[in-house]
């Protein structure tokens, strides 16, 4: 089961914390968005190993649009 | 050739053994003070952006500010004697005659600004172009009733403050101009207490400001304090916020602006500024844009803060109005909170528990700061929860709900 995580917000990326292969849970903060001037967290919805992450530093994001793969 | 003596020499340290002990002793504490501010912004304990150039100002107008006998007792009027004599308090200020001491000042070189800038509280509508143009109206037109509805009740502080401060005995005008901080905009409460408080408007606006600055200190305690914990647990997504099209955008701002400057016509160089950096962004004129939200907004918050400390000279701590002002200017803040945290419970109930409680604290106006704090004391309790969007229509509205109560006092007071 994989888990396709989402941007909540439309913003920038401003940090990636984790990569490829990295275990995480709900709790792990996968990447920072800047979005309204504020920094927030983006947490997965399930527990996982990180298969993908689709966005880099610096990228502008959309609202649905996928950000990482969990497997 | 005549002897100099060392007082004549170092004027600004003679000058702190040659007046009323408490003034040296005044310009001491606010030296220490400026540096306490300056420091708490530097480590981000508060908001730097105002707290950093204003402590910094303290510091050095009450280090080079000198006191030339004849000049005691210390004048009962505000803000810098070279300045003040500006906003029209004392006009007969003997250190005026003393020209050349004047000219000798570090200060003078900030006599344009304040001349250009503050007096015609032009620096409270620059900082207003750019919030306008950093603003995203989506979500005030996206949900206009629940968002108004929250901002009414967050006020609850500008309204309450008003008799409360008329009874610790300030006048309506000041009483007006202390309530409005209770809206937690600070260039709003610099350009009503501008216009209502002349002699009063440095400390009212530096109260207004240091409370701004750690409001989210306490906001989310607050928040906590009065909210059931389901209230803030509700989840909203940012999706179901109806997409508004930048036309309607720019037709709401424009139709919004004329018509608030008809109906209240003193604030509206506010609500013009507002409203003309919200349709650069949205025409998304990017040079324009670029100049108004990074360029103009962030000189203006500099020279704010900067100007506000430099008026900090010993007559302003002096005054024991301060210490009411100290007391009122918290009130009005908790009280608005409060007010956001009723709103928000009774919405609650209104959409039948679809919209988190939080928004209503969200609706004091400081934006983008009190929907940053909702969307924080919602993530503490549900990671995935998103509600920073739909917590940005109250706050929007609450500027617009500030600047009409404002614009209310500024026209009402000055005929009671």
């Amino acid at each position: 089961m994989g888990e396709e995580v989402t941007s909540p917000l439309s913003g920038k990326v401003l940090r990636i914390n984790v990569k490829p292969g990295d275990a995480v849970d709900d709790s792990t903060s996968l990447l920072v968005l800047e979005s309204m001037k504020m920094e927030i967290d983006i947490y997965p919805s399930s527990s996982g190993k990180v298969k993908e992450i689709l966005v880099k530093e610096g990228d502008n994001v959309e609202v649905g649009q996928v950000l990482a793969v969990l497997e | 050739m005549n002897t100099i003596d060392l007082g004549q020499l170092f004027p600004a340290i003679s000058s702190l053994f040659q007046i009323d002990p408490t003034i040296a002793i005044a310009r001491i504490a606010l030296i220490l003070i400026g540096a306490i501010l300056a420091w708490l912004g530097v480590k981000r304990i508060t908001e730097p952006l105002i707290l950093v150039p204003m402590g910094l100002g303290m510091i050095f107008v009450n280090t080079a500010q000198f006191f030339l006998p004849p000049y005691p007792p210390f004048p009962s009027m505000y803000g810098n004697p070279h300045l003040a004599p500006l906003v029209g308090s004392n006009v007969s200020n003997p250190v005026m005659a003393a020209t050349e001491q004047v000219i000798a000042s570090t200060l003078y070189w900030l006599q344009p600004i304040y001349a250009l800038t503050f007096l015609n509280g032009a620096i409270a509508c620059f900082v207003f172009i750019g919030i306008g143009a950093m603003t995203d109206l989506d979500f005030l037109m996206a949900k206009p009733f629940t968002s108004f509805f929250l901002a009414v009740f967050a006020e609850l502080g500008t309204i309450l403050t008003f008799p409360l401060a008329v009874a610790m005995g300030f006048s309506y005008n000041d009483a007006a101009s202390i309530a409005i901080i209770g809206g937690a905009d600070g260039p709003m409460v610099l350009f009503t207490s501008l216009k209502l408080s002349p002699k009063l408007f440095v400390p009212i606006t530096v109260v207004a400001y240091l409370y701004l600055s750690i409001l989210y200190l306490f906001q989310g305690k607050l928040s906590e304090l009065t909210i059931p914990r389901k209230m803030r647990m509700v989840r909203m997504t940012p999706t179901d916020i109806r997409r508004v099209s930048p036309r309607e955008k720019i037709l709401f701002a424009i139709i919004a602006g004329g018509t608030l400057s008809l109906l209240f016509p003193v604030a509206s160089p506010l609500i013009a500024s507002f409203f003309i950096g919200n349709v650069i962004k949205e025409a998304q004129i990017e040079r324009l844009k670029k100049f108004a939200d990074e360029v103009f907004l962030n000189g203006a918050t500099f020279f704010l803060g900067l100007m506000l400390g430099i008026l900090v000279t010993p007559d302003v701590i002096l005054d024991p109005k301060v210490v009411k002002l100290l007391i009122l200017g918290i009130t009005a803040l908790v009280l608005s909170s409060i007010g956001g945290s009723i709103g928000g419970i009774l919405m609650y109930y209104i959409s039948r528990g679809k919209v988190n409680a939080l928004l209503g604290p969200a609706g004091v106006s400081c934006v983008p700061t009190t929907a940053k704090i909702a969307q924080k004391e919602a993530q503490k309790l549900d990671k995935r929860n998103y509600i920073i969007y739909h917590a940005m229509g109250p706050n929007v509205a609450g500027v617009i709900t500030t600047a009409i109560i404002s614009a209310i006092y500024m026209t009402i007071v000055p005929l009671m």
